[in-house]
């Protein structure tokens, strides 16, 4: 089932859709587990979050477009509930954290470089250049530019071929994603935890 | 801003320097897209596509029965037209979602400039005097011996409830009827239960009777209620 048809099933009624919630459910809660653990998220804590990602696309169905991936709209739910509980656990001592537990039972957000609230910022800037649709019909997505660069680490003629477009043009671009990404870590962050670039101010 | 510190950004940002303090945030930006990426990657190869669980209607696990109970409590499922009129938006289709506003919105926009206006105001003039002269009279005893109250509600106490209530709505959905149950405290659930005209009734009346209720309506909906089940006074 694709999203095309996971839609038209929906709205064919509720035995209909207690029908896709059923064959569904493995495969969601697969897909859930591995954005929590990728986080470092296990446990109950994980659990409860497959649950409220699960709710929330079955009440909330009618927002999603069928242009994107199911799977790709789970993980952007799951994504933007882990924020939640990032923010949540900011507000909790470092004392109540596990003195002796293995590296796996930190969340992420310990072991990466950065402190907790850079990285709160983080999948805060990621999430909106996710929602951003392209400038224009046909033309990239700011989030897929961004990971091109971070996993191709382009020359500007490289990017130029995978823009289809001119190397002046491929400048403009980088710098205008360097831009946006300064506005959204001002925006979300403010300025004491934005180090996004050497200052935001 | 200057092109020397865009430079530095994406010299971190591509991995080609580590960068230092100041530039953290855009080291942490490249980890946080790298396992966006990965995530993504480990995700597309669980399979695109769900895929038709072989246990649909029997070994249902506990979890998913508890979030069927909880989505169906909180009307998640619900019938919905079948086809969208022009123009309207999907969240105005859903019956839960609330039409008031754009249904106010037609009132404003058709009065609008017309003639009708003066007359819809005083029409809605006459409908509150007349509310309030209609509450004006409450104040008059009422006669309490045609007042009926505490009708018999179909309730039974049962222990371990979330279990009982999950139980009986598997039960009762393998017979054909549709159950919503919501939990209205930690002491009581209450069940609404609809049983279609073209549902067997009789196995259905033999489980509720099963489980202590009295006889329920075919066609329509059957309110009941499950309570927990008082324990016995500590012995002095």
């Amino acid at each position: 089932m694709n999203g095309a048809e996971f839609l038209r099933r929906m709205r064919l009624g509720r035995v209909e859709q207690e029908r896709v919630f059923h064959e569904c459910y493995a495969w969601m809660e697969r897909v859930c587990l591995t954005v929590c653990h990728k986080f470092r998220i296990y446990d109950q804590t994980a659990d409860d979050i497959v649950q409220e990602v699960i709710s929330t696309v079955y009440l909330k169905w009618e927002t999603y477009d069928e242009r994107a991936a199911l799977s790709s709209w789970i993980y952007q739910i799951a994504r933007n509930r882990i924020i939640d509980e990032l923010r949540k656990l900011r507000t909790q001592p470092v004392e109540s954290l596990p003195e002796d537990g293995d590296e796996d039972s930190f969340p992420l957000a310990y072991l990466l470089s950065g402190n907790l609230e850079q990285q709160i910022c983080v999948a805060q800037v990621i999430a909106a250049l996710e929602s951003q649709p392209p400038a224009r019909n046909g033309s990239m997505r700011m989030v897929d530019l961004l990971t091109y660069i971070v996993e191709h680490a382009p020359s500007t003629e490289e990017l130029a071929v995978f823009l289809e477009t001119t190397a002046t043009a491929a400048k403009e671009r980088k710098s205008y994603l360097y831009k946006r990404l300064k506005e959204l870590c001002m925006e979300l962050c403010g300025d004491e935890y934005c180090r996004m670039i050497k200052r935001c101010n | 801003m200057s092109q020397a510190d865009e430079d530095r950004f994406f010299e971190v940002l591509e991995g080609r320097a580590d960068g230092d303090a100041e530039t953290s945030g855009a080291r942490v930006l490249r980890q946080a897209v790298e396992a966006r990426a990965e995530t993504l990657q480990e995700i597309a190869e669980i399979g695109g596509t769900p895929v038709a669980s072989a246990e649909q209607n029997e070994g249902v696990s506990a979890r998913r029965q508890a979030l069927l109970v909880k989505l169906r409590s909180m009307n998640a499922f619900a019938d919905l037209p079948a086809e969208p009129p022009p123009g309207q938006t999907a969240q105005a289709r859903r019956p839960n979602g609330g039409n008031a506003p754009s249904l106010v919105e037609r009132c404003m926009a058709h009065f609008r400039d017309s003639w009708l206006r003066p007359l819809s105001f005083a029409a809605v003039l006459a409908l509150v005097v007349g509310i309030i002269v209609q509450q004006a009279g409450l104040d008059q005893q009422a006669d309490e011996r045609t007042i009926v109250r505490g009708a018999l509600e179909n309730a039974v106490a049962a222990e371990r409830l979330a279990q009982f209530v999950a139980d009986l709505t598997t039960r009762l959905e393998a017979r054909g009827a549709f159950v919503v149950a919501a939990q209205i405290n930690d002491h009581e659930w209450n069940l609404s239960v609809e049983v279609p005209a073209t549902a067997d009734r009789a196995p259905i009346q033999e489980l509720l009777r099963d489980a202590g209720f009295r006889d329920i309506e075919v066609g329509g909906t059957n309110k009941l209620v499950v309570r927990e089940l008082a324990s016995p006074p500590a012995a002095k």
